[in-house]
């Protein structure tokens, strides 16, 4: 192995990511070239100050702040959730009542004045309304959940 | 998290990641009032957001997510003001009533200096034991690149470390 190629690979020998004939071909490198061997030995040092992984804690009376100003928050959702959740249901009813009647009207118009031949208009626009209400039912999940995972929907 | 308002349930995650937690605010911050502030904000968004959370993720993951865009914001603001700042840092006039070893004040030191993508992934390798791909969660990055992120922040750290001597 050559010097230049030993030196590119150190940190990954360090890491314990390099493996098999590598392995033994830095490691034999190692044994010859001083260079090198200094250099790792810097980087185990370095590595030996991280591991040892100096702490610090939070401050009590910063944590309870914490603790108290999160429990608020999470009070106050908690409670306009619940003062929300009540009318969803009516108002969902309160829509499918009112798309039910529209279209029924719409129908009823259609085949009074224009007759069966402009009946499919009303089959156009029933599958344009279909069409918008599935998009807007998946744009409300993705808003949700959809970029999560890629990270999209970071907070 | 099944009950989204549940909280016992936040509480004893709060409690279980709070030294983690903080520890990674810290070393991506290094001033304590700072990380307080940012430990607090990380709180609020994860309360904000729980409808958010998908259960399929590592709780854990989601909140370092969180906790690395909030400190990177302040990292880009602090690098508006930069110069000033870091002449302040150097004298020591910051807010710091931390006291550390020699050594340990050197490794400070030079991870202050580390550009903060480098800092990340050092912090997630050496001190939380993470695995790449965990990493890669986090950061939204993949495997590859975190272990090519962390070999340069090795060496990037390896070279201030040589400046500071």
């Amino acid at each position: 192995m050559n010097h230049k190629r030993a030196k590119k690979i150190l940190f990954e020998y360090l890491s314990g990511t390099l493996k098999g004939k590598e392995k033994s071909y830095f490691e034999l490198h190692i044994s010859e070239c001083k260079e090198c061997r200094n250099e790792l030995e810097e980087l185990k040092n370095i590595l030996s100050e991280l591991k040892r992984k100096p702490s610090f804690s939070i401050d009590g009376k910063a944590f309870e702040k914490t603790r108290y100003v999160v429990y608020k928050t999470l009070e106050e959702k908690r409670i306009s959730h619940e003062k929300v959740s009540p009318f969803i249901v009516p108002l969902l009813l309160l829509c499918f009542i009112t798309f039910i009647f529209f279209n029924f009207l719409f129908y009823n118009v259609l085949l009074e004045i224009f007759g069966e031949s402009t009946l499919f208009i009303f089959y156009a626009f029933l599958i344009y309304q279909f069409s918008g209400i599935i998009f807007f039912f998946v744009s409300l999940i993705n808003k949700f959940r959809g970029g999560l995972e890629n990270g999209k929907n970071s907070v | 998290m099944n009950e989204i308002y549940d909280w016992k349930d936040i509480e004893s995650k709060m409690m279980e990641t709070k030294e983690s937690l903080f520890n990674f605010i810290y070393r991506m911050t290094f001033d304590r009032e700072v990380a307080e502030d940012i430990f607090q904000e990380t709180w609020l968004r994860v309360v904000r957001n729980l409808e958010k959370y998908n259960p399929a993720i590592p709780f854990k993951i989601w909140l370092f997510e969180i906790a690395k865009n909030i400190c990177r914001d302040y990292a880009r603001k602090l690098e508006r003001r930069r110069k000033g700042l870091e002449l302040l840092e150097i004298r020591g006039t910051t807010s710091e009533k931390d006291f550390l070893p020699q050594e340990e004040e050197r490794l400070k030191v030079c991870l202050k200096k580390l550009p903060i993508k480098y800092r990340e992934v050092i912090h997630f390798r050496f001190f939380e034991e993470l695995e790449y791909e965990e990493i890669g969660k986090i950061l939204n990055i993949p495997s590859g690149t975190v272990k090519s992120r962390v070999n340069r922040g090795l060496k990037k750290l390896r070279k201030i470390w040589r400046e500071t001597k």
